[in-house]
């Protein structure tokens, strides 16, 4: 028998842990993934297949205008950053992102938040392999190592999991201030160019090569780079601040996911 | 409060508001919109069929949401003892990509339906919808009506302990809604407790046996149906 006792401060089921209720979690937040997956390509004729190719195009654009427009001598290693501050921009917006249909429109029984949670991190973890798969093919016509694939989806999926926690720690922010949400859109533009996404990490100097030492982006798109085209610019990251960052980015994500609870409670009667 | 064993919901000094945010820089201090319940107290138990009478903005749906879990008190508790599930409108997030046979086929391993009984639940639900062809069709191409039929015939299959039912049975075509206060009238008689907010007082007084009536968030009204429609007529319409 459920048990459901509602007050101010919760919303808590009993049993709350009980096998069965996660197997069902996990199926609703598949359901929630699904849902969000059609909707985004509803009206076109190839579909899913949108998922894949319009992530590849943009980051192929950007490459064209990169290699083409500005001449670069790498334009593999360029592609891995275009790929992974696409990523970025978009995990930390989404993240951050207070006005998330949570439950996809199911309004018969409340959606557990344990299911929520299972479906954003099932959400973004299907973006950035999406995101990774284009990448991928034309990181092998451009003469990339063969572990890049298994090298890019991996840590596409590390880079979209760290931001779309970053997004979630501030996401209370902005949720209070809306306006904020501009400043994070400015700050994942800032970051295109302000990161190693457009260059190797050796080509910084000064304070830019400073941030860019504490910048976890840098620990993630430094080695895909170097495990993909042997780029040696890894060497130049401080191992300290890398094994430090591990830590803090898992306890930026066990914040972030355990306040979707109490906010979509604190929210529920916020117009 | 704590739940009895015979008591399917227990509502003690309930009070939701609606809170809107202020505009312009440095005003983000919430700001108290309306207080749509104030102070509601009852006690239903199980098997006991209630209707909910009150006029457009009386806290009907935010009592019948926020017992469903999807709206956070202001002050007080709620308590329930079963699965709650709300009947509102017509659709119960079915995707309007799929058919309505691949969404019912989905959405009944999500609600839990067990394996073992899965075809019989897909078979009650396609037989309650009686779209022929159409239920092949994908469920974003159906009329309201239609879209309807699957929301509803797919809800009420799932045999919930508590039913939390808000103005449903006017979704559809006369035809339908005969079918459909059928349907529930078996739902009803299978025993399990059910709220239901109307404005049909004739619905009020045939399916339930007690009535509460709510006037601008507050209970003034708890008894026998009969005497809820009455008051609701003398002391809420005519006042």
């Amino acid at each position: 028998m459920n048990r459901r006792t509602i007050s101010n401060v919760s919303c808590i089921e009993y049993p709350s842990n009980s096998k069965e209720s996660f197997r069902i979690d996990v199926k609703i937040g598949k359901f929630i993934v699904k849902k969000r997956n059609l909707t985004n390509v509803k009206s076109y004729s190839l579909g899913t297949i949108w998922n894949i190719l319009n992530p590849l195009i943009i980051s192929l654009i950007y490459l064209f205008v990169f290699t083409v427009i500005k001449y670069n001598s790498e334009p593999g290693n360029l592609l891995i950053g275009i790929a992974m501050i696409r990523g970025l921009q978009q995990s930390l917006i989404y993240g951050a992102n207070s006005n998330l249909d949570f439950t996809a429109g199911m309004q018969i029984e409340r959606v557990r938040s344990r299911a929520i949670i299972i479906s954003e991190l099932l959400y973004v973890s299907h973006l950035s392999f999406q995101l990774s798969i284009g990448t991928v093919c034309v990181l092998l016509l451009l003469g990339s190592s063969y572990w890049a694939i298994l090298a890019i989806p991996v840590f596409c999926i590390l880079n979209c999991l760290t931001w779309y926690s970053i997004g979630r720690v501030l996401s209370p922010i902005v949720q209070r201030f809306p306006d904020f949400k501009k400043i994070v859109t400015y700050f994942g533009m800032l970051m295109f160019f302000g990161s190693t996404a457009l260059y190797p990490l050796s080509l910084t100097t000064g304070i830019h090569r400073q941030f860019n030492l504490l910048n976890p982006f840098s620990y993630i798109v430094e080695p895909a780079r170097a495990i993909s085209f042997g780029s040696d610019s890894y060497l130049e990251l401080i191992p300290i601040v890398g094994i430090i960052l591990i830590p803090l980015i898992a306890i930026f994500m066990f914040y972030g996911l355990s306040t979707i609870d109490k906010q979509r409670w604190k929210w529920s009667t916020w117009n | 409060m704590e739940l009895k064993n015979e008591s399917a919901i227990i509502v003690d000094k309930l009070s939701i508001s609606y809170f809107s945010r202020s505009k312009g820089i440095f005003r983000s201090n919430k700001i108290r919109g309306v207080d749509a319940i104030t102070d509601v107290s009852f006690t239903i138990d199980k098997g006991e069929i209630v209707a909910i009478l009150g006029k457009n903005g009386a806290g009907k749906t935010t009592l019948l949401r926020a017992i469903g879990g999807f709206l956070r008190p202001e002050k007080g508790t709620i308590s329930t003892s079963g699965r709650v599930f709300t009947l509102r409108g017509a659709n119960p997030g079915l995707i309007p990509h799929l058919s309505s046979r691949e969404n019912v086929n989905m959405l009944s391993e999500i609600y839990g339906i067990n394996p073992k009984n899965k075809e019989d639940f897909e078979k009650e639900v396609e037989d309650f919808c009686e779209l022929g062809d159409a239920y092949d069709r994908e469920y974003g191409s159906l009329s309201t009506g239609m879209a309807g039929r699957v929301g509803f015939g797919f809800t009420t299959s799932l045999k919930p302990e508590i039913l939390l039912m808000d103005e449903t049975l006017g979704v559809g075509d006369l035809e339908f809604r005969k079918k459909a206060e059928k349907k529930a009238i078996d739902f009803m008689e299978s025993g399990e407790t059910i709220l239901l907010s109307t404005h049909s007082l004739n619905l009020a007084k045939s399916m339930c046996k007690r009535g509460i009536v709510l006037d601008e968030g507050i209970l003034v009204f708890d008894g026998s149906s009969e005497k809820a429609v009455e008051y609701y007529l003398n002391k809420v319409v005519n006042k």
